[in-house]
């Protein structure tokens, strides 16, 4: 590991999310811990029929030829586009356009167009599908069409961790700026994984709450938690180093100081039953950092509102951290981005440093007696803060956490 | 086959979200913004739309809306 600490500057957000399209309407509404879950009418067939949409979400007003980009890539180029305006950034104008990167994870991809296209395969056989699907479907295509679209040629890629995605991609952005490789990165995740075989096949895995009332469904950390929402969305950071960041006199919202990522190598979808790949995670964003754990003051949790993951992140966390930081999870606002989750949430943790608020745990009513963490809930809290850390958890055990300075 | 130029003007306007104003017909697809995969994508929107069958060497000697028209209506 390089010893030297090395914070990226934050210099722009662009949030696309349930929650609102902008940094602005989303900070409100995660502040205000009002639930976005609803009945969802696409889902009328389906097990299942709550989801967190993006609302009012009109492509063809924001994106240049939209039938050629699947919704997740729509998403992703929206927030990029809010991202740089809030870094004063102009696309295409760049200083060395070789020197800026994109890196948005993805753990699903254009499912959307994949689905359709093999139903389409399957009724009108090959002759009968769009060559736009493997352009539209990549799990590479939203960070490959953004940069064709703001005219970036450094480093490119998608990582894919699941539901750590955007948070990988973010970690990774950060050692992009470290390794000196790169002076700006486009970084976050996106997903739109509001699909028949998504809503079906986590359906099948009992993941998703069944709750009657949709704006209960959602509920970190409670004692009747039965399981998450499924949202989208996609949440970018403009990166830079922060003497790239000074030289141009650019605002920074926060910093990115410390990086951990692990793997459980314990079971595809079950956590470590002690938290082993989360505590590693955390610990080494801590050492990353330079810092001890008394010195974060937020944590805001992966969250998800399943009743494994809950009860074993509030354990990983009591014992890395003690009981004295504050936790919350936005995913009771949000529901669950998969991909793009780890990235909003990292957003939702610097624009907390920003703010000096803590957004509150929505639909947290009971709290789990067994979790012995300081739990936000009911209200946001406000409180001076000098670090925050962010989780997230993917399927297939992987971890990452990202430590955030103010 | 007679297909008329309105319909086939319809189903660019519908797929591509483009204003059928803008869809004249010695309009090329660069023009129109249609890309060779677009144009592909093109051939099987006017098959399932309008049962019109284009292969893809007749799609190759085609750039323009009017040719569609042409080549669709060709007597011989």
């Amino acid at each position: 590991m390089l010893k030297e600490r090395f914070g990226a500057a934050i210099t722009g957000i662009g949030l696309v999310t349930p929650a609102g399209i902008g940094t602005q309407a989303n900070w409100k509404r995660v502040v205000e811990g009002k639930t976005t879950a609803a009945i969802d009418p696409e889902l009328d067939k389906f097990p299942v029929r709550i989801s967190c949409r993006v609302p009012e979400f009109t492509p063809e007003n924001l994106v240049a030829n939209p039938w050629q980009w699947d919704r997740f890539a729509q998403f992703a180029l929206v927030a990029t586009l809010e991202a740089l305006r809030d870094a004063n950034l102009e696309p295409r104008q760049w200083e060395d356009d070789a020197r800026v990167a994109v890196i948005i994870g993805s753990g699903a991809g254009g499912t959307a167009t994949m689905e359709a296209q093999h139903a389409a395969l399957l009724s009108e056989g090959p002759s009968g599908i769009s060559p736009l699907t493997l352009p539209m479907g990549l799990i590479n295509m939203a960070t490959g069409q953004v940069a064709i679209e703001i005219g970036a040629r450094g480093p490119c890629l998608a990582p894919c961790t699941a539901c750590a995605s955007g948070g990988s991609a973010i970690g990774i952005a950060r050692d992009v700026l470290r390794a000196g490789i790169a002076d700006i990165v486009i970084a976050g995740g996106a997903e739109a994984p509001i699909t028949p075989l998504y809503v079906s096949s986590f359906a099948r895995m009992r993941a998703l709450s069944r709750r009657e009332d949709p704006s209960l469904a959602s509920r970190p950390f409670d004692a009747n938690r039965d399981g998450f929402v499924l949202g989208e969305g996609a949440g970018i950071f403009v990166l830079e180093t922060e003497e790239h960041a000074r030289r141009r006199n650019a605002r920074v919202h926060a910093k990115v100081l410390g990086y951990g990522a692990s793997a459980d190598a314990h079971h595809v979808t079950s956590p470590h039953p002690e938290g082993r790949g989360a505590k590693i995670a955390m610990r080494m964003a801590l050492a990353d950092a330079g810092l001890n754990a008394d010195q974060v003051g937020y944590i805001n949790a992966h969250g998800t509102s399943t009743p494994a993951n809950d009860i074993i992140e509030s354990a990983a966390i009591r014992e890395v951290f003690g009981n004295r930081v504050a936790v919350s999870s936005t995913k009771g606002v949000t529901g669950h981005l998969l991909g793009a989750g780890a990235a909003i949430e990292a957003a939702y943790a610097a624009l907390s440093l920003e703010h000096g608020v803590i957004p509150p745990t929505a639909n947290l009513m009971n709290p789990d007696p067994k979790m012995d963490i300081d739990l936000v809930r009911q209200c946001a809290r406000e409180q001076r803060l000098h670090f925050a850390l962010s989780n997230s958890f993917g399927f297939g055990g992987q971890n990452v956490s990202l430590l955030f300075a103010a | 086959m007679s297909v008329n130029l309105d319909s086939i003007v319809q189903v660019i306007a519908t797929r591509f979200k483009i204003d059928a104003s803008r869809i004249v017909p010695e309009a090329s697809f660069d023009e129109l913004g249609l890309d060779s995969l677009s144009q592909i994508e093109l051939a099987l929107s006017l098959k399932k739309d309008l049962g019109i069958s284009i292969s893809d060497d007749e799609l190759a000697q085609i750039s323009t809306v009017s040719d569609i028209f042409k080549m669709v209506n060709k007597v011989c």
